[in-house]
């Protein structure tokens, strides 16, 4: 089976990104949308001629049994964006530390550590580090929570 | 405002500028020899925590990081056949046989020596060569401002990615985001959508930390399950110093090396991998037994070392004295630079002389001293290497996170951050480089207001304004050359 390839893809998602962001630019005053325009019109000429390219070499991803990844490899990186997400979301709530500290765990859990003494450290040492540079040191107000 | 050497000399022997300087020499050769961790990454995190340090501290540690980086991926390249950052490829060739030899404590005493050596030969020619050539910004108006940064964009989005077209997207994509915020004439907020919090732009350090950091991480997780213990190798033929006979045999490829490293830093977007390449094919011509190269040359651990990391002063170069940046961490560093209100031109060897030829010196010194720290710390690095990246990955995550708010304690720098990352980790897996992104984020600005202050001063006429302007015309035919040159080079190639 062919299928287009992933490059292909992203250079098309960004001519629509690019189309949507000109006509945004229209709303623009006088001068204002001259360069935006510029730059989406680069990106477009450019994503044309990537896409031409690809077609006229008609070099499509094969698909086969041996380039197959298991679902870890090709769904770690998602998983560990949506942690992040997640992260961000718990920082508001319950504070910087208390959700770093949950934020590891689960993390090294899920990555498949399974050393105690690694949990013991990696979540002592990454707390103590950000309290005594960020907090100490530097002075930045970390986002507290409903625990502290 | 003249300064002496003696004041540069009292600024940089302060105990501040001394301990971020080892710190920085410290973390780079971690971050180096850590495979997984790229030198990009570690100047890019390090970044929110220089904002707050005076500005000679901040960026000699961002400095140390930079050449230490380069200097620490032989040691897992040597030890575990895993280059720690890429410009150490080809050291992993002849480290790895020498270690298979039994002769790993020599393999990572000539690449200490030859990353110190190629590292102040490079801080040299940046003492010498970038107040002359700032020169050159003094003679810059609005077109020249507009094509400098094209010129950067072109060069940096062609070669490091490989391809020249995607590069150049890239570039786009960045010049794109940069116009986000409110407009400076006319006060209108262009792409923000509604959000307030975009109305100043967007922040190019929480977008370089995502670009780079994150990306990178969900970059480590791939392969994390299949992770089983890292062994290393232990360095058995230990000594502190190298010996003389040694280092009598790789002198020559050393110099040579170091000059290649250089010249190729200077050129915009060439990195230390493609320095490390070239001094290895150099130094394989050139050697009376090129038969052993790949069966455990130490010439060819020496050339590949020396040049790697004489890119480092040889990138410096273009981005102190033009603002191009030789490399991509090079790109990075401008951020570094630019946050603390350090613009790269004339002015930074006028008005803030003191601090850029106290950064100056102090990198020629962080060289010297990454290789007494290497000397005395690569045998406990091999234990270092050993760290897996299954705690490696959240602990970077947490970084970017801590670091994306503290730089300006506003929570939506990490959600910039994030969406970023998700952004540098596509455009990796498909081929586009984020230099060219974070470089247009940086030049935006700038570019805009040079592009529209030419298109006024040339009366609608930009074509004919630009042809009638010397330095402009150089600089559209170093442009077309930057174009041509990976055409011709692949051509020749295939």
């Amino acid at each position: 089976m062919k299928r287009l390839r992933a490059d292909i893809i992203f250079t098309i998602v960004l001519m629509l990104t690019a189309i949507l962001l000109y006509l945004e630019s229209n709303k623009f005053p006088k001068g204002a949308d001259v360069f935006p325009k510029l730059m989406v019109g680069v990106i477009l000429v450019l994503s044309v001629y990537e896409i031409i390219k690809h077609f006229a070499s008609n070099k499509r991803e094969e698909v086969g049994e041996s380039g197959k990844k298991d679902w870890q490899e090709k769904y770690s990186p998602l998983i560990i964006f949506i942690f992040c997400i997640v992260l961000a979301l718990l920082i508001k709530f319950l504070g910087f530390f208390t959700s770093i500290t949950l934020f590891m765990a689960w993390t090294l859990w899920y990555l498949g550590m399974r050393k105690i003494t690694s949990y013991i450290f990696s979540i002592l040492g990454i707390n103590l580090f950000i309290y005594f540079l960020f907090v100490m040191q530097l002075q930045v107000p970390l986002p507290r929570g409903i625990l502290f | 405002m003249e300064v002496t050497i003696q004041e540069i000399i009292m600024d940089l022997f302060t105990v501040n500028n001394l301990l971020a300087m080892m710190a920085g020499v410290l973390g780079g050769i971690i971050i180096g020899a850590l495979p997984g961790l790229t030198a990009n990454m570690g100047v890019a995190l390090l970044i929110p925590i220089t904002f707050g340090m005076d500005p000679v501290a901040g960026l000699l540690m961002l400095m140390a990081v930079y050449t230490s980086a380069i200097y620490g991926g032989s040691i897992s390249a040597i030890l575990l056949h895993t280059p720690g950052t890429s410009a150490s490829a080809a050291t992993a060739i002849d480290g790895y046989e020498l270690t298979m030899q039994g002769k790993s404590g020599l393999a990572i005493r000539i690449a200490t020596v030859s990353s110190v050596i190629g590292g102040f030969i490079s801080g040299i020619f940046l003492l010498t060569l970038t107040p002359p050539l700032s020169l050159i910004s003094l003679k810059f108006g609005p077109p020249e401002y507009f094509l400098v940064a094209i010129f950067g964009l072109t060069t940096i989005g062609s070669i490091s990615t490989g391809s020249i077209n995607k590069g150049l997207i890239s570039g786009a994509l960045g010049l794109l985001i940069s116009t986000v915020g409110m407009e400076l004439n006319s006060g209108f907020p262009r792409f923000t959508f509604g959000l307030v919090d975009l109305q100043s732009g967007v922040s190019f350090v929480p977008a370089m930390i995502g670009l780079f950091s994150l990306s990178q991480v969900m970059f480590m997780v791939e392969k994390t399950h299949k992770e089983s213990g890292i062994v290393t190798n232990a360095i058995s033929d230990w000594r502190y110093l190298p010996r003389w006979n040694e280092l009598k045999s790789i002198k020559t490829t050393i110099l040579r090396s170091s000059l290649i490293g250089v010249l190729v830093g200077i050129l915009p977007g060439a990195g230390g991998d493609i320095a490390s390449w070239v001094s290895y094919n150099e130094a394989k011509r050139f050697s009376k037994k090129p038969e052993l190269f790949g069966k455990g040359a130490v010439e060819g651990v020496a050339a590949s070392e020396a040049a790697n990391n004489a890119v480092t002063g040889g990138s410096l170069i273009p981005l102190l004295t033009l603002g191009i940046p030789g490399s991509a961490t090079a790109a990075v560093l401008l951020g570094g630079l630019m946050i603390q209100g350090l613009v790269p031109g004339r002015e930074l060897f006028t008005r803030y002389g003191e601090i850029t030829y106290t950064v100056i010196l102090g990198f020629i010194l962080a060289n010297v001293v990454m290789g007494v720290v290497g000397m005395l710390a690569a045998r406990f690095m091999s234990n270092i290497t050993m760290v897996s990246n299954k705690i490696l990955a959240p602990l970077v995550v947490i970084l970017c996170i801590v670091g994306s708010f503290a730089l300006g304690n506003n929570f939506f720098d990490v959600w910039v951050m994030i969406i970023f990352g998700l952004l540098g980790y596509i455009m990796r897996k498909t081929g586009f480089h984020p230099a060219p992104v974070v470089l247009g984020l940086i030049l935006g600005p700038m570019t805009e207001k040079g592009f529209r202050q030419s298109l006024s001063l040339s009366n609608g006429d930009l074509f004919s304004y630009f042809f009638t302007r010397p330095l402009s015309i150089v600089l559209i035919v170093l442009i077309v050359f930057a174009l041509a040159w990976p055409i011709f080079f692949h051509k020749k190639k295939a």
